[in-house]
Protein backbone atom coordinates (compact mmCIF):
# COMPACT_ATOMS: atom_id res chain seq x y z
CA UNK A 1 0.00 0.00 0.00
CA UNK A 2 1.72 3.47 -1.11
CA UNK A 3 1.63 6.71 0.48
CA UNK A 4 1.43 10.11 -0.24
CA UNK A 5 2.93 13.49 0.10
CA UNK A 6 2.32 16.88 -1.74
CA UNK A 7 5.15 18.46 -3.13
CA UNK A 8 4.98 22.06 -3.01
CA UNK A 9 7.81 23.19 -6.05
CA UNK A 10 9.35 27.21 -5.79
CA UNK A 11 6.92 28.31 -7.99
CA UNK A 12 3.85 27.12 -6.22
CA UNK A 13 3.16 24.11 -8.28
CA UNK A 14 1.70 20.94 -6.51
CA UNK A 15 2.93 17.40 -7.66
CA UNK A 16 1.29 14.12 -5.61
CA UNK A 17 5.14 12.06 -4.53
CA UNK A 18 3.87 8.35 -4.07
CA UNK A 19 6.00 6.81 -1.73
CA UNK A 20 7.65 4.67 -4.40
CA UNK A 21 8.82 7.71 -5.82
CA UNK A 22 6.58 8.29 -8.54
CA UNK A 23 5.60 12.05 -9.48
CA UNK A 24 2.35 12.06 -9.85
CA UNK A 25 -0.10 15.30 -11.83
CA UNK A 26 -3.26 16.46 -10.14
CA UNK A 27 -4.66 15.42 -14.05
CA UNK A 28 -8.56 13.36 -13.87
CA UNK A 29 -7.54 11.55 -17.09
CA UNK A 30 -3.91 10.05 -15.52
CA UNK A 31 -4.82 6.83 -14.00
CA UNK A 32 -2.28 7.16 -10.89
CA UNK A 33 -4.07 9.91 -9.98
CA UNK A 34 -7.24 8.27 -10.05
CA UNK A 35 -5.62 5.70 -7.46
CA UNK A 36 -4.72 8.28 -5.40
CA UNK A 37 -8.15 9.38 -5.41
CA UNK A 38 -9.78 6.41 -4.41
CA UNK A 39 -6.68 6.53 -1.62
CA UNK A 40 -8.34 9.54 -0.33
CA UNK A 41 -11.59 8.46 -0.50
CA UNK A 42 -10.85 5.66 1.76
CA UNK A 43 -10.56 8.07 3.97
CA UNK A 44 -6.56 8.50 4.11
CA UNK A 45 -5.33 12.25 3.65
CA UNK A 46 -1.42 12.78 2.71
CA UNK A 47 1.45 13.77 4.36
CA UNK A 48 2.33 17.26 4.89
CA UNK A 49 3.41 19.15 1.88
CA UNK A 50 7.18 19.19 2.10
CA UNK B 1 7.53 -10.88 -64.40
CA UNK B 2 5.40 -9.32 -66.02
CA UNK B 3 3.52 -5.64 -65.05
CA UNK B 4 -0.10 -5.19 -64.50
CA UNK B 5 -1.46 -1.55 -64.56
CA UNK B 6 -4.84 -0.67 -64.39
CA UNK B 7 -7.47 1.28 -62.37
CA UNK B 8 -9.29 -1.48 -60.36
CA UNK B 9 -9.35 -4.91 -59.39
CA UNK B 10 -12.72 -6.36 -58.75
CA UNK B 11 -13.75 -9.96 -58.11
CA UNK B 12 -15.41 -12.09 -61.11
CA UNK B 13 -19.13 -11.15 -60.20
CA UNK B 14 -17.67 -7.22 -59.84
CA UNK B 15 -17.40 -6.62 -55.80
CA UNK B 16 -14.87 -6.02 -54.03
CA UNK B 17 -14.02 -9.15 -52.63
CA UNK B 18 -11.16 -10.21 -54.38
CA UNK B 19 -8.22 -11.66 -52.32
CA UNK B 20 -4.63 -11.75 -52.45
CA UNK B 21 -3.15 -14.94 -50.60
CA UNK B 22 -6.61 -15.45 -49.02
CA UNK B 23 -7.43 -12.12 -48.06
CA UNK B 24 -8.96 -9.68 -49.38
CA UNK B 25 -7.42 -5.86 -48.78
CA UNK B 26 -9.58 -3.34 -47.36
CA UNK B 27 -9.05 0.01 -44.81
CA UNK B 28 -9.38 -2.44 -42.01
CA UNK B 29 -7.02 -4.83 -42.51
CA UNK B 30 -3.71 -3.42 -44.22
CA UNK B 31 -1.24 -1.33 -41.95
CA UNK B 32 -3.03 -0.03 -38.72
CA UNK B 33 -5.52 -3.15 -38.60
CA UNK B 34 -4.14 -4.67 -35.55
CA UNK B 35 -5.55 -2.54 -32.74
CA UNK B 36 -3.65 -4.22 -29.94
CA UNK B 37 -0.23 -3.11 -29.41
CA UNK B 38 2.66 -5.28 -28.34
CA UNK B 39 0.48 -8.53 -29.67
CA UNK B 40 3.81 -10.41 -29.82
CA UNK B 41 5.21 -9.40 -26.63
CA UNK B 42 8.48 -8.33 -27.92
CA UNK B 43 8.68 -4.57 -25.88
CA UNK B 44 9.59 -4.98 -22.56
CA UNK B 45 10.62 -1.98 -21.47
CA UNK B 46 10.34 -2.21 -17.50
CA UNK B 47 11.30 -5.96 -17.24
CA UNK B 48 12.30 -8.80 -19.64
CA UNK B 49 12.11 -10.78 -15.87
CA UNK B 50 8.79 -12.04 -14.58
CA UNK B 51 7.49 -10.54 -12.00
CA UNK B 52 4.76 -11.68 -8.90
CA UNK B 53 3.22 -8.40 -8.59
CA UNK B 54 -0.12 -6.72 -9.81
CA UNK B 55 -0.58 -3.77 -12.83
CA UNK B 56 2.03 -3.00 -15.11
CA UNK B 57 4.94 -4.39 -14.18
CA UNK B 58 7.01 -6.33 -17.21
CA UNK B 59 5.78 -6.49 -21.46
CA UNK B 60 4.71 -2.79 -22.64
CA UNK B 61 0.60 -2.57 -22.64
CA UNK B 62 -0.20 -5.25 -20.94
CA UNK B 63 -1.44 -5.88 -17.07
CA UNK B 64 -1.50 -8.41 -14.95
CA UNK B 65 -4.86 -8.26 -13.09
CA UNK B 66 -5.02 -10.75 -9.69
CA UNK B 67 -6.06 -10.65 -5.75
CA UNK B 68 -5.78 -13.83 -5.31
CA UNK B 69 -3.07 -16.10 -7.02
CA UNK B 70 0.53 -16.95 -6.63
CA UNK B 71 1.91 -16.58 -9.78
CA UNK B 72 4.82 -14.54 -11.60
CA UNK B 73 4.12 -13.70 -15.25
CA UNK B 74 6.48 -11.89 -18.21
CA UNK B 75 8.19 -12.37 -21.42
CA UNK B 76 9.00 -15.71 -22.37
CA UNK B 77 11.52 -17.08 -25.34
CA UNK B 78 9.80 -19.47 -27.47
CA UNK B 79 11.01 -21.35 -30.58
CA UNK B 80 8.64 -23.41 -32.01
CA UNK B 81 5.75 -21.35 -33.14
CA UNK B 82 4.40 -19.56 -36.63
CA UNK B 83 7.81 -17.16 -36.39
CA UNK B 84 7.07 -15.55 -32.93
CA UNK B 85 10.01 -15.17 -30.59
CA UNK B 86 8.03 -14.44 -27.41
CA UNK B 87 4.81 -15.11 -25.33
CA UNK B 88 3.58 -14.17 -22.35
CA UNK B 89 4.03 -16.47 -19.90
CA UNK B 90 2.08 -16.98 -16.46
CA UNK B 91 3.41 -19.66 -14.12
CA UNK B 92 1.76 -20.72 -11.11
CA UNK B 93 4.16 -20.63 -7.87
CA UNK B 94 1.99 -22.11 -5.55
CA UNK B 95 -1.62 -23.98 -5.43
CA UNK B 96 -4.78 -21.19 -4.83
CA UNK B 97 -8.40 -22.44 -4.94
CA UNK B 98 -10.18 -19.41 -5.97
CA UNK B 99 -13.28 -18.41 -4.20
CA UNK B 100 -15.59 -15.03 -3.25
CA UNK B 101 -14.84 -11.98 -5.53
CA UNK B 102 -10.90 -13.51 -6.49
CA UNK B 103 -9.75 -13.43 -9.92
CA UNK B 104 -6.54 -13.44 -12.24
CA UNK B 105 -6.01 -12.70 -15.43
CA UNK B 106 -3.79 -10.77 -18.41
CA UNK B 107 -5.55 -7.64 -19.66
CA UNK B 108 -5.22 -4.53 -22.17
CA UNK B 109 -6.80 -1.66 -21.95
CA UNK B 110 -7.33 -0.15 -25.85
CA UNK B 111 -7.37 3.47 -25.43
CA UNK B 112 -10.67 5.31 -27.28
CA UNK B 113 -9.15 6.88 -29.85
CA UNK B 114 -7.73 3.32 -30.81
CA UNK B 115 -11.41 1.65 -31.00
CA UNK B 116 -12.93 4.64 -32.67
CA UNK B 117 -13.08 2.39 -36.46
CA UNK B 118 -15.58 -0.28 -34.04
CA UNK B 119 -18.04 2.83 -33.78
CA UNK B 120 -19.12 0.91 -30.56
CA UNK B 121 -22.75 2.00 -29.13
CA UNK B 122 -24.02 3.12 -32.23
CA UNK B 123 -26.30 1.64 -34.80
CA UNK B 124 -22.89 1.72 -37.43
CA UNK B 125 -21.11 -0.60 -34.80
CA UNK B 126 -18.77 -3.11 -36.43
CA UNK B 127 -17.99 -6.93 -35.82
CA UNK B 128 -14.93 -7.62 -34.56
CA UNK B 129 -12.42 -10.31 -34.39
CA UNK B 130 -10.03 -11.73 -32.06
CA UNK B 131 -7.28 -14.14 -32.86
CA UNK B 132 -4.38 -15.09 -30.63
CA UNK B 133 -1.94 -18.40 -30.15
CA UNK B 134 -2.24 -19.54 -26.73
CA UNK B 135 -0.93 -23.10 -24.46
CA UNK B 136 -0.75 -24.61 -21.27
CA UNK B 137 -0.15 -27.54 -19.22
CA UNK B 138 -4.21 -27.06 -18.15
CA UNK B 139 -6.28 -28.00 -20.83
CA UNK B 140 -9.82 -26.72 -20.26
CA UNK B 141 -12.31 -23.84 -20.52
CA UNK B 142 -11.34 -20.41 -20.66
CA UNK B 143 -12.75 -16.85 -20.51
CA UNK B 144 -12.02 -13.74 -22.01
CA UNK B 145 -14.06 -10.35 -20.74
CA UNK B 146 -14.63 -7.62 -23.37
CA UNK B 147 -15.61 -4.50 -21.78
CA UNK B 148 -16.44 -0.47 -21.76
CA UNK B 149 -14.52 1.84 -19.31
CA UNK B 150 -17.18 1.86 -16.55
CA UNK B 151 -18.10 -2.43 -17.12
CA UNK B 152 -21.70 -1.52 -18.21
CA UNK B 153 -21.23 -3.20 -21.42
CA UNK B 154 -19.23 -6.33 -21.07
CA UNK B 155 -19.43 -9.37 -23.48
CA UNK B 156 -17.87 -12.72 -22.11
CA UNK B 157 -16.82 -15.29 -24.46
CA UNK B 158 -15.35 -18.84 -23.88
CA UNK B 159 -12.17 -20.60 -25.39
CA UNK B 160 -10.98 -24.35 -25.10
CA UNK B 161 -7.29 -25.48 -24.61
CA UNK B 162 -7.92 -29.02 -25.74
CA UNK B 163 -4.42 -30.51 -25.50
CA UNK B 164 -1.86 -29.62 -23.28
CA UNK B 165 1.73 -28.08 -23.61
CA UNK B 166 0.58 -27.99 -27.25
CA UNK B 167 0.01 -24.29 -29.20
CA UNK B 168 -3.36 -23.50 -30.38
CA UNK B 169 -4.78 -21.11 -32.97
CA UNK B 170 -8.36 -19.52 -31.60
CA UNK B 171 -10.65 -16.98 -33.50
CA UNK B 172 -13.50 -15.25 -31.54
CA UNK B 173 -15.80 -13.10 -34.09
CA UNK B 174 -17.67 -10.45 -31.64
CA UNK B 175 -20.73 -8.63 -32.85
CA UNK B 176 -20.01 -4.72 -31.89
CA UNK B 177 -22.44 -3.18 -28.92
CA UNK B 178 -24.92 -1.28 -30.28
CA UNK B 179 -25.40 0.92 -27.37
CA UNK B 180 -23.84 1.49 -24.06
CA UNK B 181 -21.12 4.51 -23.50
CA UNK B 182 -17.92 3.91 -25.03
CA UNK B 183 -14.91 6.09 -24.37
CA UNK B 184 -13.80 7.64 -27.65
CA UNK B 185 -11.04 9.51 -27.17
CA UNK B 186 -8.03 9.50 -24.60
CA UNK B 187 -9.82 7.03 -21.86
CA UNK B 188 -10.77 2.97 -22.31
CA UNK B 189 -12.14 2.33 -24.93
CA UNK B 190 -12.34 -1.34 -24.65
CA UNK B 191 -10.65 -3.47 -22.30
CA UNK B 192 -9.87 -7.10 -22.62
CA UNK B 193 -8.89 -9.59 -19.77
CA UNK B 194 -8.05 -13.07 -20.72
CA UNK B 195 -9.09 -14.99 -17.32
CA UNK B 196 -6.94 -17.86 -15.59
CA UNK B 197 -8.73 -18.25 -12.58
CA UNK B 198 -11.48 -16.70 -9.78
CA UNK B 199 -14.95 -17.21 -9.08
CA UNK B 200 -15.44 -13.43 -8.81
CA UNK B 201 -18.30 -12.16 -11.20
CA UNK B 202 -18.74 -15.32 -12.82
CA UNK B 203 -21.85 -15.49 -15.27
CA UNK B 204 -23.41 -18.06 -17.28
CA UNK B 205 -24.40 -15.49 -19.97
CA UNK B 206 -21.58 -15.68 -22.88
CA UNK B 207 -21.21 -14.99 -26.23
CA UNK B 208 -24.04 -11.78 -25.96
CA UNK B 209 -23.33 -8.03 -24.38
CA UNK B 210 -24.62 -7.99 -20.84
CA UNK B 211 -25.46 -4.47 -18.71
CA UNK B 212 -23.87 -4.98 -15.41
CA UNK B 213 -20.06 -6.41 -15.10
CA UNK B 214 -18.83 -9.79 -15.07
CA UNK B 215 -15.35 -11.26 -15.43
CA UNK B 216 -15.54 -15.07 -17.02
CA UNK B 217 -17.88 -17.75 -17.66
CA UNK B 218 -18.96 -20.06 -14.86
CA UNK B 219 -16.70 -23.04 -16.78
CA UNK B 220 -13.27 -21.03 -15.92
CA UNK B 221 -11.11 -23.66 -15.16
CA UNK B 222 -8.38 -22.86 -12.46
CA UNK B 223 -4.81 -22.44 -13.73
CA UNK B 224 -3.76 -22.66 -10.19
CA UNK B 225 -4.91 -26.00 -9.03
CA UNK B 226 -1.20 -27.08 -8.87
CA UNK B 227 2.06 -25.78 -8.75
CA UNK B 228 4.52 -25.01 -11.86
CA UNK B 229 1.15 -24.93 -13.89
CA UNK B 230 1.85 -22.37 -17.52
CA UNK B 231 0.07 -20.63 -19.97
CA UNK B 232 1.45 -19.04 -22.73
CA UNK B 233 -0.35 -16.54 -25.05
CA UNK B 234 1.49 -14.41 -28.05
CA UNK B 235 0.18 -13.27 -31.59
CA UNK B 236 -2.70 -11.25 -30.11
CA UNK B 237 -4.82 -9.23 -32.74
CA UNK B 238 -7.53 -7.41 -32.79
CA UNK B 239 -9.16 -6.43 -35.82
CA UNK B 240 -12.77 -4.93 -37.27
CA UNK B 241 -14.91 -7.70 -39.69
CA UNK B 242 -15.47 -11.34 -38.92
CA UNK B 243 -12.27 -12.64 -40.53
CA UNK B 244 -9.08 -13.35 -38.77
CA UNK B 245 -6.14 -12.25 -40.62
CA UNK B 246 -2.70 -13.10 -40.14
CA UNK B 247 -0.98 -11.12 -37.26
CA UNK B 248 0.30 -7.60 -38.29
CA UNK B 249 3.85 -7.35 -38.01
CA UNK B 250 4.72 -3.72 -37.43
CA UNK B 251 8.19 -2.53 -37.73
CA UNK B 252 9.69 -2.76 -34.28
CA UNK B 253 9.88 1.38 -33.88
CA UNK B 254 6.62 2.10 -34.67
CA UNK B 255 5.63 -0.69 -32.19
CA UNK B 256 7.40 0.83 -29.74
CA UNK B 257 6.43 4.30 -30.40
CA UNK B 258 2.94 3.04 -29.52
CA UNK B 259 4.00 1.53 -26.85
CA UNK B 260 6.04 4.60 -25.30
CA UNK B 261 2.60 6.36 -25.63
CA UNK B 262 1.40 4.56 -22.34
CA UNK B 263 5.07 4.08 -21.20
CA UNK B 264 8.79 5.45 -21.94
CA UNK B 265 11.85 4.85 -20.13
CA UNK B 266 14.96 7.06 -21.16
CA UNK B 267 17.70 4.60 -19.93
CA UNK B 268 21.78 6.61 -19.44
CA UNK B 269 23.45 3.03 -20.57
CA UNK B 270 26.75 5.05 -20.51
CA UNK B 271 28.56 6.23 -17.33
CA UNK B 272 27.70 9.98 -17.90
CA UNK B 273 24.82 10.08 -20.20
CA UNK B 274 23.76 13.88 -21.13
CA UNK B 275 19.78 13.23 -20.94
CA UNK B 276 19.60 16.81 -22.25
CA UNK B 277 20.37 20.31 -21.49
CA UNK B 278 18.84 23.06 -18.90
CA UNK B 279 19.91 26.32 -17.13
CA UNK B 280 21.27 27.10 -13.70
CA UNK B 281 18.71 28.97 -11.73
CA UNK B 282 21.06 29.79 -8.60
CA UNK B 283 24.72 28.60 -7.58
CA UNK B 284 22.16 25.48 -6.27
CA UNK B 285 18.92 25.48 -8.30
CA UNK B 286 18.66 23.48 -12.13
CA UNK B 287 15.96 23.83 -14.36
CA UNK B 288 16.09 21.19 -17.02
CA UNK B 289 12.84 21.11 -19.91
CA UNK B 290 12.91 17.46 -21.00
CA UNK B 291 10.59 16.78 -24.29
CA UNK B 292 9.21 13.18 -24.27
CA UNK B 293 10.29 10.67 -27.28
CA UNK B 294 6.60 10.86 -28.08
CA UNK B 295 3.22 12.68 -27.14
CA UNK B 296 2.12 10.91 -24.39
CA UNK B 297 -2.06 9.78 -23.79
CA UNK B 298 -2.16 11.88 -20.94
CA UNK B 299 -0.03 14.52 -18.50
CA UNK B 300 2.18 11.53 -17.24
CA UNK B 301 3.55 10.25 -13.99
CA UNK B 302 7.25 10.60 -13.53
CA UNK B 303 10.07 8.75 -11.81
CA UNK B 304 13.54 8.97 -11.53
CA UNK B 305 16.15 5.58 -10.80
CA UNK B 306 19.98 5.78 -10.03
CA UNK B 307 22.14 8.71 -9.65
CA UNK B 308 22.77 11.96 -11.80
CA UNK B 309 24.31 14.81 -11.71
CA UNK B 310 24.50 18.53 -13.24
CA UNK B 311 27.22 19.47 -15.19
CA UNK B 312 28.32 22.92 -16.90
CA UNK B 313 32.19 23.95 -15.96
CA UNK B 314 32.44 21.71 -13.35
CA UNK B 315 30.07 18.61 -12.20
CA UNK B 316 27.73 18.55 -9.14
CA UNK B 317 26.00 15.33 -8.20
CA UNK B 318 22.35 16.01 -7.80
CA UNK B 319 20.94 16.11 -4.43
CA UNK B 320 17.16 15.72 -5.13
CA UNK B 321 15.22 15.63 -8.22
CA UNK B 322 11.57 16.78 -9.02
CA UNK B 323 9.21 16.88 -11.77
CA UNK B 324 7.86 20.48 -12.05
CA UNK B 325 4.06 20.80 -12.11
CA UNK B 326 3.68 22.85 -15.43
CA UNK B 327 4.02 19.66 -17.71
CA UNK B 328 1.73 18.13 -20.36
CA UNK B 329 1.49 15.39 -22.32
CA UNK B 330 4.59 16.66 -24.67
CA UNK B 331 6.73 17.59 -21.78
CA UNK B 332 7.88 18.45 -18.66
CA UNK B 333 10.85 20.75 -16.49
CA UNK B 334 12.95 18.87 -14.35
CA UNK B 335 14.03 20.95 -11.09
CA UNK B 336 17.38 19.70 -9.04
CA UNK B 337 19.29 20.79 -6.36
CA UNK B 338 22.84 21.02 -7.12
CA UNK B 339 26.15 22.90 -5.75
CA UNK B 340 28.59 25.08 -7.91
CA UNK B 341 26.46 26.48 -10.34
CA UNK B 342 26.39 30.23 -11.62
CA UNK B 343 23.09 31.44 -12.41
CA UNK B 344 22.26 31.78 -16.01
CA UNK B 345 24.55 29.12 -17.02
CA UNK B 346 23.37 26.17 -19.35
CA UNK B 347 24.03 22.85 -17.67
CA UNK B 348 23.65 19.31 -18.62
CA UNK B 349 21.55 16.74 -16.61
CA UNK B 350 23.64 13.91 -16.79
CA UNK B 351 24.04 10.31 -15.13
CA UNK B 352 26.67 10.37 -12.69
CA UNK B 353 28.70 6.79 -13.38
CA UNK B 354 25.62 4.80 -13.49
CA UNK B 355 24.83 3.00 -16.87
CA UNK B 356 21.36 2.16 -15.39
CA UNK B 357 20.04 5.32 -14.65
CA UNK B 358 16.93 6.04 -16.21
CA UNK B 359 13.75 8.75 -16.27
CA UNK B 360 10.41 6.80 -16.75
CA UNK B 361 6.83 8.55 -17.16
CA UNK B 362 3.49 6.67 -17.24
CA UNK B 363 0.55 7.27 -18.73
CA UNK B 364 -0.78 3.79 -18.75
CA UNK B 365 -4.92 3.12 -19.02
Amino acid sequence: MFTYTIYTESEGGQMIKRSDGWFIPFDPANTDYQEYLEWLAEGNTPEPAE
Amino acid sequence: MSTIKTNAILDASGGNTTTINGTTPTAYNTMGKNLIINGDFEIAQRSSSTSTSTGYQTVDRWKWENNTTDGSWGQAAISTNSGFRKCLRVTTNSTKTPSGSTYAGLLQNIEGYTTNPLYLGTSSAKSFTLSFWVRSTKTGTYSISIKNSNATRVYVTEYSINSASTWEYKTITIAGSTDGSWDTTNGIGLGICWWLAGQGAQTSSTNTWLTSNANMSSNQVNLFDTTSATWDITGVQLEVGSVATEFERRPYPVEKKLCERYYQKHISNTAYHRFTTGVCGSSTAVEIPFRYSVEMRTTPSGTFSGNFRARHATASALSSMAFSAYMNEWGTMITGTMSGGTAGFACNLDSNNDTSAYIALSAEL
